[in-house]
């Protein structure tokens, strides 16, 4: 459950860290007075098996995975065998360090989810890039064009992607020009983006997805037509 | 009770802002005010790193050329993306202190809320906030701009005295109605409703709606069909009606609002300063002055945030919407959404 999104629970996580922290010192400190409750360890590990950050770590954070059970199992043996109570002190800190060091390792984890996302915006250029609308149909038309190919050599997800990102990141953007000039265009346009193109894709009918590319051509061939009148006539921001 | 269940928990409430600052609350009553235009703004000189989260359209790199032009010796360097990649590139940055832009300008508030809770940014600056609305006068972000989620109605078909003042009233009317399931802003318009009404309520509400609507792939499909009689009455962000209309005034729909709810919900762009140097703080000015604000409105129809600058032609003056009160961070939590509209079967 948790797996799919742990970047997003790091708070959640860190503060059942600090619960088990608290009761693997609590085991310490009442045996130093010799009050430790019958079955305190075993409660313990009923407590780490139920919090989230468990399987967490188990599969995100894996090296430090063993460490903490082997703390576990280090203070249950040092209280089961009446050892003293620096042994047990001990026991409960080396407990405590995997616990916080399954943390961190959850943490560096997330880190690299959050840097593999960030990999798909671009690296640092100079100025402004004003790309016209006529600029635009070209990039999408090679976009589509790519899309056709990975679909033809079986990568269906590839070409949905590019499907996908030719619409929201370049006829989004030329959309709200073409729609006061030829309403209709741009809403056979849509249905074709977010239906019709990805159906025929999905059909694995490359006739059938040729046909469809070669009616949206001649669709973004009118909507570039459109685009360069609107372009000659923008305002000028200042 | 985590951050993110803490928020939604008050932003039903209506008292997020009082948390964070993150969310909008109804827009107060209008006050004359002028904005401040370009002249008065004193010239950038330096290198300034942006990074850009998709805007409209091309038009913010438009923006982005008259503010070079204007600005002989200034040095833009921008790294572009979809808001959410350049939001955890940002949020990466910051854990390892090591931020590199100075200006974060993104079209989606949800980005701007992680940013803004994520990293350090400078607190914004009071001559800046106060150009604003009062109720987008957060204390980490900058709102920029807006889009409104709107009620499109055929005016052959529907009157406007027809129309409900929340959408939960509408599965008991008479209405046919026309949406997009599959489409980002109808999703985010759900996820708005899942927020303030709660779960079992939006489901309710959509499986009751599903019988009587008609699906499209996008949301100016919508607009489309409910102008062709094909729906009484539609869901999509303002824009794509006032375009229509832009083009032939004779289109039969028109614009219905609801009052503090889903059917209303305000989606800001805006900027986040990274830091507080006067050439961070001065390239945002620019995006406040009067000249940027109109060309928002006049080229992409987006909604000026600064006091006395004008809407939009056709939308109602923005002192009259009524937007709900809702964490907008929270907006990017789309998987129960799309759980629950495959529960009910409309996805």
């Amino acid at each position: 459950m948790l797996l799919a999104e742990f970047e997003e629970h790091l708070d959640d996580f860190e503060t059942e860290i600090d619960a088990l922290v608290a009761a693997a010192e609590n085991i310490a400190s009442s045996y130093a007075t010799n009050a430790i409750a019958e079955g305190a360890v075993a409660g313990f590990i009923e407590q780490w098996e139920a919090v989230e950050v468990h399987v967490v770590i188990e599969n995100k954070a894996t090296i430090t995975y063993p460490g903490i059970w082997q703390g576990i199992f280090a203070l249950q043996s040092a209280v089961d065998g009446k050892q003293s109570t620096a042994d047990v002190d001990a026991a409960a800190k080396r407990l405590t360090a995997a616990l916080w060091q399954g943390l961190g390792a959850v943490r560096l984890a997330a880190s690299q989810v959050l840097h593999e996302s960030a990999a798909s915006a671009s690296a640092l250029t100079d100025g402004a890039q004003v790309i016209s609308g006529p600029q635009t149909v070209d990039s999408i038309e090679a976009a589509l064009q790519t899309a056709f190919a990975a679909n033809k050599a079986g990568d269906l997800k590839q070409a949905e992607t590019l499907v996908r990102e030719a619409y929201f990141d370049a006829f989004e953007a030329i959309e709200g020009d073409l729609i006061p000039h030829d309403p209709d265009l741009v809403s056979q346009l849509e249905k074709d983006f977010n239906a019709t193109l990805p159906l025929a894709m999905q059909s694995g009918d490359q006739a059938r997805v040729a046909s469809v590319l070669a009616t949206m051509n001649k669709r973004l061939a009118a909507a570039k037509d459109v685009l360069e009148e609107v372009e000659a006539s923008r305002s000028d921001v200042f | 009770m985590n951050r993110r269940s803490l928020l939604r928990g008050v932003a039903t409430t209506g008292s997020v802002l009082a948390l964070n600052g993150l969310a909008p609350m109804a827009f107060a009553a209008p006050v004359e005010h002028a904005p401040v235009t370009i002249e008065r703004l004193p010239k950038l000189s330096g290198t300034l790193t942006l990074y850009l989260g998709r805007g409209e359209g091309g038009l913010y790199e438009n923006i982005l050329a008259a503010i070079e032009r204007r600005n002989p010796d200034l040095k833009l360097k921008v790294r572009r993306g979809p808001s959410t990649a350049l939001a955890n590139a940002l949020v990466a940055e910051a854990r390892m202190s090591r931020v590199r832009a100075d200006v974060f300008w993104s079209i989606d508030a949800s980005s701007l809320g992680l940013v803004a809770e994520q990293s350090s940014p400078a607190p914004i600056p009071a001559d800046l906030s106060a150009q604003l609305s009062p109720a987008y006068r957060y204390k980490r972000w900058l709102p920029i701009s807006g889009r409104i989620r709107t009620l499109p109605f055929n005016t052959g078909r529907v009157s406007r005295a027809q129309l409900p003042a929340t959408v939960m009233q509408l599965p008991e009317s008479d209405l046919t109605f026309g949406w997009a399931p599959a489409y980002g802003a109808f999703q985010s318009f759900i996820t708005a409703m899942r927020i303030l009404e709660g779960e079992d309520a939006t489901g309710a509400w959509l499986e009751a709606l599903a019988s009587k609507s008609k699906p499209y792939a996008g949301e100016f499909g919508v607009v489309m069909g409910v102008s062709r009689g094909e729906a009484d009455l539609g869901f999509a962000n303002h824009y794509y009606t006032l375009r229509l209309k832009q083009g032939n005034a004779q289109v039969p729909v028109d614009l219905g609002f609801t009052e503090n709810d889903a059917g209303s919900l305000l989606n800001a762009s805006g900027a986040v300063l990274l830091n507080d140097s006067d050439l961070a703080t001065g390239f945002v000015r620019h995006l406040l002055t009067e000249q940027v604000q109109s060309f928002l409105a006049r080229e992409a129809f987006e909604i000026p945030l600064v006091r006395g600058v004008q809407g939009p032609q056709g939308l109602p003056p923005v002192a009259t919407l009524k937007p709900p009160a809702i964490d907008l961070e929270a907006l990017s939590d789309l998987k129960p959404t799309l759980a629950l509209l495959r529960r009910v079967g409309v996805l």
